[in-house]
Protein backbone atom coordinates (compact mmCIF):
# COMPACT_ATOMS: atom_id res chain seq x y z
CA UNK A 1 0.00 0.00 0.00
CA UNK A 2 2.03 3.00 -1.40
CA UNK A 3 -0.59 5.54 -0.56
CA UNK A 4 -0.35 4.37 3.20
CA UNK A 5 3.53 5.18 3.41
CA UNK A 6 4.74 8.25 5.41
CA UNK A 7 6.27 10.43 2.82
CA UNK A 8 10.02 10.27 3.23
CA UNK A 9 10.60 14.19 3.72
CA UNK A 10 8.11 16.26 5.73
CA UNK A 11 7.92 19.48 5.78
CA UNK A 12 8.51 21.97 8.98
CA UNK A 13 8.60 25.61 8.36
CA UNK A 14 9.29 26.62 12.14
CA UNK A 15 12.96 24.81 11.63
CA UNK A 16 13.52 26.47 7.56
CA UNK A 17 15.46 29.62 8.95
CA UNK A 18 17.58 27.67 11.45
CA UNK A 19 18.39 24.84 8.75
CA UNK A 20 18.39 26.71 5.37
CA UNK A 21 19.12 30.08 5.26
CA UNK A 22 22.22 30.02 5.15
CA UNK A 23 22.35 27.98 1.76
CA UNK A 24 19.12 29.93 0.66
CA UNK A 25 21.71 33.06 1.54
CA UNK A 26 24.74 31.74 -0.20
CA UNK A 27 22.87 30.55 -2.96
CA UNK A 28 21.03 33.88 -3.80
CA UNK A 29 23.95 36.34 -2.97
CA UNK A 30 26.22 35.32 -5.65
CA UNK A 31 23.57 35.92 -8.12
CA UNK A 32 22.34 38.95 -7.02
CA UNK A 33 25.32 40.40 -5.36
CA UNK A 34 23.55 42.68 -2.60
CA UNK A 35 22.65 41.61 0.54
CA UNK A 36 19.39 43.67 1.12
CA UNK A 37 17.98 42.09 -1.87
CA UNK A 38 19.23 38.86 -1.28
CA UNK A 39 17.06 39.26 1.78
CA UNK A 40 13.99 40.34 0.64
CA UNK A 41 14.38 37.70 -2.21
CA UNK A 42 14.66 34.88 0.96
CA UNK A 43 11.78 36.41 2.67
CA UNK A 44 9.39 36.28 -0.56
CA UNK A 45 10.85 32.81 -1.05
CA UNK A 46 9.67 31.74 2.56
CA UNK A 47 6.34 33.23 2.24
CA UNK A 48 5.78 31.54 -1.27
CA UNK A 49 6.71 28.54 0.44
CA UNK A 50 4.36 28.74 3.20
CA UNK A 51 1.77 29.53 0.71
CA UNK A 52 2.67 26.23 -1.68
CA UNK A 53 3.09 24.11 1.78
CA UNK A 54 0.22 21.82 0.30
CA UNK A 55 2.19 20.82 -2.85
CA UNK A 56 5.14 19.39 -1.05
CA UNK A 57 4.89 15.96 -2.31
CA UNK A 58 8.08 14.98 -0.14
CA UNK A 59 9.30 13.69 -3.28
CA UNK A 60 12.03 16.12 -2.98
CA UNK A 61 14.23 17.22 0.07
CA UNK A 62 12.74 20.35 1.42
CA UNK A 63 15.73 22.30 1.26
CA UNK A 64 15.51 21.39 -2.91
CA UNK A 65 12.02 22.02 -2.96
CA UNK A 66 12.96 25.65 -1.03
CA UNK A 67 15.73 25.90 -3.68
CA UNK A 68 13.76 25.44 -6.66
CA UNK A 69 10.84 28.40 -5.48
CA UNK A 70 14.20 30.10 -4.98
CA UNK A 71 15.35 30.18 -8.46
CA UNK A 72 11.89 31.03 -9.63
CA UNK A 73 11.84 34.25 -7.36
CA UNK A 74 15.27 35.40 -8.76
CA UNK A 75 14.53 34.90 -12.24
CA UNK A 76 11.06 37.01 -11.96
CA UNK A 77 13.62 39.83 -9.89
CA UNK A 78 15.78 40.39 -13.23
CA UNK A 79 12.67 39.67 -15.03
CA UNK A 80 11.33 42.70 -13.79
CA UNK A 81 14.07 45.37 -13.80
CA UNK A 82 15.27 43.85 -17.18
CA UNK A 83 13.45 42.14 -19.67
CA UNK A 84 16.35 41.10 -21.61
CA UNK A 85 17.73 39.17 -18.79
CA UNK A 86 16.09 35.76 -19.04
CA UNK A 87 16.81 33.49 -16.93
CA UNK A 88 19.65 31.88 -18.81
CA UNK A 89 21.43 35.02 -18.09
CA UNK A 90 20.44 35.04 -13.75
CA UNK A 91 24.16 34.77 -13.36
CA UNK A 92 25.24 38.38 -13.66
CA UNK A 93 28.66 39.37 -14.19
CA UNK A 94 31.27 39.26 -11.09
CA UNK A 95 33.13 41.91 -12.46
CA UNK A 96 30.53 44.44 -13.16
CA UNK A 97 32.55 47.78 -11.61
CA UNK A 98 29.66 48.78 -9.66
CA UNK A 99 29.56 45.12 -7.71
CA UNK A 100 33.38 44.80 -7.50
CA UNK A 101 33.58 46.48 -3.60
CA UNK A 102 31.04 43.85 -2.32
CA UNK A 103 32.20 41.11 -4.03
CA UNK A 104 35.53 41.31 -3.29
CA UNK A 105 35.11 42.13 0.80
CA UNK A 106 37.00 39.84 2.46
CA UNK A 107 38.57 38.24 -0.40
CA UNK A 108 42.54 37.15 -1.05
CA UNK A 109 43.92 39.28 -3.69
CA UNK A 110 44.74 36.31 -5.65
CA UNK A 111 40.83 36.45 -6.20
CA UNK A 112 41.38 39.31 -9.32
CA UNK A 113 42.65 35.93 -11.22
CA UNK A 114 39.51 34.24 -10.66
CA UNK A 115 37.32 33.36 -13.68
CA UNK A 116 33.98 32.95 -13.45
CA UNK A 117 34.46 28.91 -13.86
CA UNK A 118 36.28 28.87 -10.70
CA UNK A 119 33.64 31.03 -8.76
CA UNK A 120 30.95 28.22 -9.86
CA UNK A 121 33.05 25.65 -8.44
CA UNK A 122 33.77 27.93 -5.35
CA UNK A 123 29.80 28.53 -5.23
CA UNK A 124 29.43 24.60 -5.50
CA UNK A 125 31.72 23.64 -3.03
CA UNK A 126 30.44 26.16 -0.50
CA UNK A 127 26.47 25.12 -1.10
CA UNK A 128 28.38 21.02 -0.37
CA UNK A 129 29.44 21.96 2.71
CA UNK A 130 26.34 23.70 3.62
CA UNK A 131 24.49 20.55 3.02
CA UNK A 132 27.06 18.54 4.74
CA UNK A 133 26.48 20.51 7.32
CA UNK A 134 23.02 19.45 7.87
CA UNK A 135 24.28 16.42 9.23
CA UNK A 136 25.57 18.47 12.45
CA UNK A 137 22.98 18.70 14.90
CA UNK A 138 21.45 22.39 15.54
CA UNK A 139 23.37 23.65 18.05
CA UNK A 140 27.02 22.01 16.86
CA UNK A 141 26.09 23.90 13.36
CA UNK A 142 25.35 27.18 14.99
CA UNK A 143 28.62 26.46 17.08
CA UNK A 144 30.55 25.36 14.19
CA UNK A 145 29.33 28.27 11.91
CA UNK A 146 30.01 31.08 14.41
CA UNK A 147 33.50 30.08 14.53
CA UNK A 148 34.40 29.22 11.19
CA UNK A 149 32.60 31.04 9.04
CA UNK A 150 31.88 33.99 10.96
CA UNK A 151 34.89 34.09 12.98
CA UNK A 152 33.79 34.84 16.49
CA UNK A 153 36.47 34.64 19.55
CA UNK A 154 36.04 31.38 21.05
CA UNK A 155 35.18 33.65 24.69
CA UNK A 156 32.01 35.47 22.48
CA UNK A 157 30.73 32.14 21.62
CA UNK A 158 31.64 30.01 24.66
CA UNK A 159 29.75 33.06 26.50
CA UNK A 160 26.94 33.02 24.40
CA UNK A 161 26.17 29.27 24.77
CA UNK A 162 27.03 29.18 28.18
CA UNK A 163 29.86 26.67 27.74
CA UNK A 164 33.53 26.44 28.47
CA UNK A 165 36.42 26.45 25.93
CA UNK A 166 37.24 22.42 26.19
CA UNK A 167 33.10 21.99 24.99
CA UNK A 168 33.78 23.80 22.51
CA UNK A 169 36.91 22.41 20.83
CA UNK A 170 34.73 19.17 21.61
CA UNK A 171 31.47 20.30 19.62
CA UNK A 172 34.22 21.89 16.53
CA UNK A 173 36.05 18.19 16.45
CA UNK A 174 33.18 16.57 16.19
CA UNK A 175 32.19 19.18 13.11
CA UNK A 176 35.03 19.21 11.28
CA UNK A 177 35.22 15.20 11.15
CA UNK A 178 31.91 14.83 10.46
CA UNK A 179 32.13 17.68 7.82
CA UNK A 180 35.18 16.00 6.37
CA UNK A 181 33.64 12.70 6.17
CA UNK A 182 30.52 14.14 4.18
CA UNK A 183 32.86 16.01 1.66
CA UNK A 184 35.24 13.52 0.72
CA UNK A 185 32.34 11.36 -0.12
CA UNK A 186 30.23 13.65 -1.86
CA UNK A 187 33.03 16.72 -3.28
CA UNK A 188 36.20 14.84 -4.18
CA UNK B 1 64.10 11.74 29.54
CA UNK B 2 64.54 15.35 30.88
CA UNK B 3 60.93 17.52 31.61
CA UNK B 4 62.04 19.29 28.96
CA UNK B 5 62.50 16.45 26.00
CA UNK B 6 59.70 15.27 27.62
CA UNK B 7 57.18 17.96 26.93
CA UNK B 8 58.00 17.85 23.15
CA UNK B 9 56.41 14.45 22.69
CA UNK B 10 52.46 15.03 23.07
CA UNK B 11 49.92 12.29 23.14
CA UNK B 12 47.69 11.82 20.26
CA UNK B 13 44.66 13.46 21.85
CA UNK B 14 46.63 16.87 22.25
CA UNK B 15 48.11 16.99 18.75
CA UNK B 16 44.51 16.47 17.23
CA UNK B 17 43.28 19.02 20.09
CA UNK B 18 46.53 21.24 18.92
CA UNK B 19 45.50 20.53 15.06
CA UNK B 20 42.06 21.95 15.56
CA UNK B 21 43.46 25.16 16.94
CA UNK B 22 45.59 25.70 14.84
CA UNK B 23 43.04 25.48 11.92
CA UNK B 24 41.84 28.83 13.73
CA UNK B 25 45.05 30.18 14.23
CA UNK B 26 45.53 29.31 18.19
CA UNK B 27 47.62 27.65 18.39
CA UNK B 28 51.39 28.54 19.44
CA UNK B 29 54.24 28.27 17.45
CA UNK B 30 55.30 25.98 19.91
CA UNK B 31 52.57 23.66 19.71
CA UNK B 32 52.81 23.73 16.00
CA UNK B 33 55.82 22.44 16.24
CA UNK B 34 55.02 19.75 18.54
CA UNK B 35 52.28 18.63 16.14
CA UNK B 36 54.89 18.20 13.41
CA UNK B 37 57.37 15.91 15.92
CA UNK B 38 54.09 13.84 16.56
CA UNK B 39 52.54 13.75 13.05
CA UNK B 40 56.19 12.52 11.99
CA UNK B 41 55.88 9.44 14.06
CA UNK B 42 52.11 8.82 14.29
CA UNK B 43 50.01 8.13 10.45
CA UNK B 44 46.46 8.32 12.55
CA UNK B 45 47.59 11.85 13.24
CA UNK B 46 49.29 13.10 10.42
CA UNK B 47 45.85 11.26 8.50
CA UNK B 48 43.78 13.49 10.31
CA UNK B 49 45.85 16.63 10.15
CA UNK B 50 46.38 16.42 6.36
CA UNK B 51 42.09 15.99 5.71
CA UNK B 52 41.55 18.91 8.90
CA UNK B 53 44.29 20.83 6.54
CA UNK B 54 42.20 20.32 3.56
CA UNK B 55 39.26 20.99 5.26
CA UNK B 56 40.15 24.70 6.06
CA UNK B 57 41.38 25.34 2.61
CA UNK B 58 37.80 24.27 0.85
CA UNK B 59 36.22 26.45 3.64
CA UNK B 60 38.39 29.26 2.52
CA UNK B 61 38.11 28.64 -1.11
CA UNK B 62 34.20 28.46 -0.72
CA UNK B 63 33.96 31.75 0.43
CA UNK B 64 30.66 30.84 2.51
CA UNK B 65 28.77 34.12 4.14
CA UNK B 66 26.65 33.73 7.27
CA UNK B 67 23.34 35.24 7.94
CA UNK B 68 23.56 37.30 10.88
CA UNK B 69 21.08 36.65 13.72
CA UNK B 70 19.04 39.91 13.28
CA UNK B 71 18.44 38.39 9.73
CA UNK B 72 17.40 35.66 10.82
CA UNK B 73 15.12 36.54 13.47
CA UNK B 74 13.43 38.73 10.79
CA UNK B 75 12.86 35.99 8.61
CA UNK B 76 11.46 33.70 11.80
CA UNK B 77 9.05 36.49 12.57
CA UNK B 78 7.66 36.72 9.00
CA UNK B 79 6.93 32.50 9.01
CA UNK B 80 5.66 33.02 12.30
CA UNK B 81 3.42 36.08 11.46
CA UNK B 82 1.93 34.39 8.15
CA UNK B 83 1.89 30.83 9.38
CA UNK B 84 -0.90 32.22 12.29
CA UNK B 85 -2.98 33.72 8.81
ZN1 LIG C 1 48.83 10.42 17.17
Amino acid sequence: MPDATMPTNVIDPTKWVDRYSDYLFNYTIVRVNDRDLANDIISETFLAGLKSMKNFKGEASERTWLISILKRKIIDYYRKINSRKGSAEVRINYNDENNEGDWLEEQAPDRFELNAEDLLENEELGLAILSCMEHLNEKQARIFKMKTIEGFDTEAICNEFNITPSNLWVIIHRARTTLAECLEKNWF
Amino acid sequence: MSQKIKSIFISCSDSVQCCDRAQYDEATIFEKIKIYIHIAICKACREYTNKNVKLTKLIKKSNLKACTKEEKEKWEKEIAREAKK
